[in-house]
């Protein structure tokens, strides 16, 4: 009993405290970061590399608890457990099938993936726990080339401190649109099923095509992701509403902050598409859109906005039985302010020596009743792996996102989970 | 190879089909059997409804990724000790060891077998409750070496689905038996 007492907790931050209430087998708010690696995964040095990462992180060595007004974060004695990759990415994590633990290291053949509760972390954070456990792993499985690296311990300077709290403006006023967004038609997979499309896309040759057309590689994938949707489903729906991808946006290169809690906030590109029909038009409106809405000040906004609801004194008052309640009601009249989500984590820098072991990064999110579909991107390398996360039978935006890129001369691949066949190239006539 | 090998999704909802359209098949061959044979017992229906139960339990378990063979075993052992209690109380009949914990095995192992069949991959932290399973549904053989039964082909149906479940389970999933073995039982 005293030992538990003594055992170390925490708040949850403030963009986390809306998770756990609305948290279920249909809303993981899991996301995953996986490395494919050149050599097959051994599973007792994983595990081994998980626990020293731990040890590095104490942070993420947590389990979550509930208080009677908010859930908080609580010391977790057990050892995390490494499993064989065996169901769907980005599947709800039962704690009592994961020792509690908020995050879920597997691996498959030559992969490595962790599953993250949005909980605990957001996806920059989580990057670089996963590379700890990356870089371990290998300094354990190669002891003779990482010699040098294991003498230096590496030292990790963090905090767990609410950087929302300490940035946020409380005189800010709220900046979201009122009008609900076009969600996705189409058939939902059988069963629970997530299908995971990645289009592996060449980064030089991607870089050129931007700078061509003067805007970023984040803003041009925003555009031909609009266009895959208004091409492959809001045409065919005779959809009315406007088409909106929300893009997170990471806060800490708007503030100085280490700390390991979540630390993001997003920005919202609203397409209306009765002024905007060819691809042209969507990338001028893309970039229109990202000077207006990615400046510190419209950023901090949203942000505010935010956190002001964590921090108003009536809410707060709420027990946490009735606020679950109350959110799980509202949660799915929220989503459709989201026709889909868009997060790209940009280049995983890794250490010299250790690339040579690494083939390739992948990010993504879980999909959602109302956000039927989303899509992330990650770097290594030469490679941007643009991933579709879907609960949709068609796979038509997907499609029409691969033939676009590669019509623009774009050299690009794909893959999927095997959930739905992707239709092999189209013969030239 | 990225991704284990999972069943595709046309395929997967297939399956589910022909599944559902067989066992439609064989509930209307019992009913037609029960009412030309058996007009006085209702004993059809009872399996009817188990097999009922065996589907919503194992399609729900495979869209929310449950621990279905904890839920399993925990019901099988529930139910069969609430039905063992009524049955003494009102006479000790017998009915539960006759006809009820054969019938409840035999439900118990049908959505094994089918999880074990459908998604095999996922259940390696579940593989104890499976164990425990295969060796409750055993309980019949004890009911006949002992006399426990009068009637008993129901103990020799439970025991024969019990076996075919066994059976499939360690040749689909032996690696995870001897993975969640050493996981679970370690000193």
């Amino acid at each position: 009993m005293e030992e538990k007492q003594n055992l170390y907790w925490r708040r949850l931050d403030n963009s986390a405290k809306i998770f756990p209430l609305s948290v279920s087998k249909k809303y993981s708010t899991v996301f995953r970061l996986s490395c494919v690696l050149k050599e097959k995964v051994a599973p007792h040095i994983l595990q081994k590399a998980v626990e020293k990462a731990l040890e590095v992180y104490p942070f993420f060595k947590v389990k979550l608890k509930s208080g009677f007004f908010w859930y908080y974060l609580e010391e977790n004695p057990k050892k995390p457990m490494v499993e064989i990759e065996s169901n769907y990415p980005c599947k709800y994590i039962d704690p009592k099938s994961n020792r509690q633990y908020l995050f879920k290291v597997t691996y498959f053949d030559k992969k490595i993936n962790i599953d993250v509760n949005h909980v605990l972390t957001d996806g920059n954070s989580a990057t670089n726990f996963f590379k700890e456990i990356i870089y371990t792993y290998l300094e354990l499985k190669h002891e003779k080339n990482f010699e040098e690296e294991i003498r230096t311990i590496r030292k990790v300077e963090y905090t767990s401190e609410d950087s929302y709290l300490k940035n946020y403006n409380k005189k800010a006023k709220n900046n979201a649109s009122s009008q609900k967004a076009y969600i996705l038609q189409g058939k939902r997979i059988a069963l629970g099923a997530i299908s995971t499309i990645h289009e592996i896309i060449d980064f030089d040759a991607l870089k050129k095509i931007c700078k061509e057309k003067d805007v970023t590689v984040t803003m041009f994938l925003t555009a031909v992701l609009i266009y895959a949707i208004y091409e492959a489903n809001f045409k065919p729906y005779h959809g009315k509403k406007p088409i909106k991808v929300c893009i997170p946006v990471n806060l800490k290169k708007y503030f100085p902050s280490t700390t390991l809690s979540n630390f993001f906030s997003y920005i919202t590109v609203e397409a209306h598409m009765k002024n905007l029909d060819t691809f042209e038009e969507i990338l001028q409106f893309v970039k229109l859109e990202f000077k207006q809405k990615l400046t510190e000040k419209e950023v901090v906004t949203t942000m505010s906005s935010n956190v002001k609801l964590g921090t108003n004194a009536i809410i707060k008052g709420i027990p946490l039985l009735l606020k679950k309640m109350l959110v799980r009601i509202g949660y799915v009249e929220i989503r459709k302010y989201t026709t889909i989500t868009f997060s790209n984590i940009l280049r995983k820098g890794i250490i010299g020596k250790y690339q040579d072991y690494i083939d390739e990064f992948l990010f993504m999110i879980a999909p959602e009743p109302v956000e039927k579909i989303k899509c992330s991107a990650c770097t290594f390398n030469n490679q941007l792996v643009f991933t579709f996360t879907s609960i949709l039978e068609d796979i038509q935006i997907e499609e029409t996102f691969y033939h676009f890129i590669k019509q623009l001369g774009i050299p690009i691949t794909r893959q999927s989970n095997g959930v739905l066949e992707i239709k092999p190239p189209r013969k030239e006539k | 190879m990225l991704y284990p090998k999972k069943i595709n999704a046309k395929k997967g909802k297939k399956v589910i089909q022909i599944g559902i359209a067989i066992s439609i098949i064989i509930a209307l061959i019992l009913w037609g059997i029960q009412k030309i044979f058996t007009p006085q017992s209702h004993w059809a229906w009872i399996t009817i409804a188990c097999m009922i139960y065996a589907w919503i339990i194992t399609l729900y378990s495979i869209k929310t990724c449950q621990n279905i063979a904890g839920h399993v075993f925990l019901q099988m052992l529930a139910v069969s000790a609430l039905l063992v209690y009524i049955d003494y109380i009102t006479g000790f009949a017998k009915w539960s060891l006759n006809i009820a914990i054969p019938i409840i095995i035999m439900t118990a192992n049908s959505i094994m077998l089918i999880l074990t069949i459908v998604a095999r991959n996922r259940y390696i932290q579940y593989v104890i409750y499976q164990i425990f399973i295969c060796i409750v549904s055993f309980l019949p053989v004890v009911f006949i070496t002992e006399h426990l039964v009068k009637d008993e082909i129901f103990s020799y149906l439970a025991l024969g689905v019990s076996i075919v479940n066994l059976i499939v389970f360690v040749i689909l999933c032996h690696q995870s038996l001897i993975e969640g073995i050493k996981r679970k039982l370690h000193m």
